[in-house]
């Protein structure tokens, strides 16, 4: 088998063909909005909203059985609205500290989703395919949804680019410019709900934060500006989620697994090799300090 | 999903501070504190660490609300006002943030350009020429965290011309800067005509040297009006406490801060 060809088989079946559009819709959306949680060190929080939606999951789940996924879907989307508005709130009561807050909200949550499932027997092979996704399943229905509520997100984020900037760069200004900050707080935590659930197929709970901030990361050691960064986390996610279905293809790996390691490859290189904030720049620039 | 700037009033005082406290949560910082300033004046907000220096600045900035008392800027309340622009301390700012120093000072321009809209030439030609104001247009494509101490606040200071601030509420500023620096941030706030300027600071030789007028905090007001009138002998003393050292010389007094003291025991 030459390479070309070797390129060229996985995509001889549909399924994989849909797994390759999804996986590129979904890592695009994930770094855009995985830079807003990397710059607002918001990881805690984006792992405790993904993670606090599989009540919601297990309610579509006992509701309408095993097989209807678009009920899933709607369920997860709901329970993850009222999540992020939930942490949203809770967080800024200031009565207990902020991530002691969210990270009850997170392991209560995620327990009750355990709770519900549980009841129904054989229930660990589907709670498998929560946890960790697998994109070589997605349908084109799912695909759909991908690409309305992703397409979504990223018209708001475009729409509102120099607000949610300022309100993450610089809060204080914000307030003295009289914006809204509170809203612009809520709004971004709706739209890292909906990443998460249109992520739900393709990456599964369990990893999502690792596609939502280690891609968006990388941009971030690479990058001057947000664009920049946003672009450059894109690219590197889209390449981690084609170089991990080849790996799902032909060694057999999870593809979630798959993915995630890829991208923390490519970071990894990164964090060594970055002009600006890399390992080898610091220890050469240090030398040459000391000499 | 904005409220409308508020007017200001004709012949309002630029800021009116009337027995004022403010705080965090129980513990108040500052407690009836009453003064005026005058459009275009600018005051130093003096006072040892802990005096709610800062707790002032955020008040009158519209950051956090007043326990008791009532701030008005321009005859209304700051939270109003889009003309007021608070410059942090810059351990408060997160110098790694992927933005370039343009992009900083446009951020200035947000309630003037409006929600959904993008900048337009002539906002590009103001932030330039306010960077040029400053010095700063030849780095204006660095990362912010390339710039050095005196070319953080030169770009805040830029920042506030592009959003048309009328009031400057400046956070120790001269906090680590060396000498050049330190002047080099005086001579423009010095250029800002109009411009009402509001500086926390430590050193009170620029507070003497190069402001109209002085305030002395430490929890309450001690003293407000000219650097000869405010800052004596025993003035000082009941703002620092044991802190300051006084040596009569031939030509006065002269005063020698200890900053290595903290609180006001002996």
């Amino acid at each position: 088998m030459s390479v070309i060809e070797a390129i060229a088989a996985p995509f001889r079946y549909p399924f994989m063909v849909r797994a390759l559009v999804a996986s590129v819709l979904v890592g695009g959306l994930s770094a855009i909005v995985g830079s807003y949680v990397v710059l607002r060190s918001m990881a805690f929080l984006g792992d405790a909203i993904a993670h606090s939606v599989l009540p919601g999951v297990a309610v579509g789940f006992l509701v309408s059985g095993r097989g209807d996924r678009r009920a899933l879907f709607w369920w997860a989307l709901l329970t993850a609205i009222l999540v992020s508005l939930g942490v949203g709130w809770t967080s800024r009561q200031g009565r207990i500290k902020e991530e002691t807050a969210i990270g009850i909200v997170f392991a209560g949550m995620f327990s009750l989703g355990i709770a519900l499932m549980s009841t129904v027997r054989g229930f660990a092979v589907d709670l498998v395919h929560f946890l960790f996704g697998n994109v070589l399943g997605a349908s084109s229905w799912d695909i759909t949804m991908i690409a309305i509520f992703g397409g979504g997100v990223i018209l708001i984020i475009f729409l509102f680019y120099k607000e949610f900037l300022i309100v993450s760069f610089d809060p204080t200004l914000a307030t003295t410019l009289r914006l809204p900050v509170a809203s612009y707080r809520y709004l971004l935590l709706i739209l890292i709900a909906t990443t998460v659930v249109v992520s739900l197929q393709t990456v599964g709970l369990a990893l999502m934060l690792a596609m939502l901030i280690t891609p968006a990361t990388t941009g971030y050691l690479l990058a001057r500006r947000l664009p920049g960064m946003m672009a450059i986390g894109s690219a590197v996610r889209i390449l981690s989620g084609i170089i991990g279905l080849y790996l799902s293809f032909y060694f057999g790996i999870a593809s979630g697994a798959a993915i995630v390691l890829v991208a923390i490859g490519f970071f990894l290189i990164v964090l060594l090799i970055s002009p600006r904030r890399g390992f080898i720049r610091r220890i050469l620039r240090s030398a040459k300090e000391g000499g | 999903m904005t409220a409308r700037p508020a007017a200001h009033e004709v012949g309002a005082p630029a800021i009116a501070v009337s027995v004022l406290s403010a705080g965090y949560d129980d513990r108040l910082a500052l407690s009836d504190i009453s003064f005026e300033v005058k459009e275009g004046e600018r005051l130093a907000v003096a006072g040892p660490n802990g005096a709610g220096k800062s707790t002032l600045l955020k008040a009158i900035a519209g950051l956090l609300p007043p326990q008791t008392g009532r701030i008005r800027v321009f005859g209304h309340p700051p939270k109003g006002h889009i003309c007021i622009s608070y410059v942090p301390q810059r351990s408060e700012v997160d110098w790694r943030f992927p933005v370039t120093v343009f992009d900083v000072v446009m951020m200035g321009r947000t309630r003037r350009l409006g929600v959904f809209r993008r900048a337009r030439p002539a906002d590009c030609k103001l932030v330039k020429s306010a960077l040029d104001r400053v010095g700063l247009l030849p780095l204006a494509s660095r990362q912010i965290g390339q710039l050095s101490g005196g070319q953080q606040q030169r770009m805040f200071i830029a920042r506030a011309l592009a959003q048309e601030a009328e009031i400057i509420l400046m956070d120790e500023p001269f906090a680590g800067l060396d000498p050049g620096s330190k002047s080099g941030v005086i001579s423009l706030l010095e250029d800002l005509e109009g411009v009402t300027i509001l500086v926390a600071l430590h050193d009170l030789g620029i507070a003497t040297s190069h402001f109209d007028r002085v305030l002395l905090l430490n929890k309450t007001l001690l003293g407000i009006g000219s650097p000869t009138d405010v800052l004596t002998p025993p003035v000082l003393q009941r703002a620092y406490g044991s802190c300051l050292r006084m040596v009569k010389t031939d030509d006065g007094v002269l005063v020698v801060q200890d900053t290595a003291c903290s609180g006001g025991r002996p």
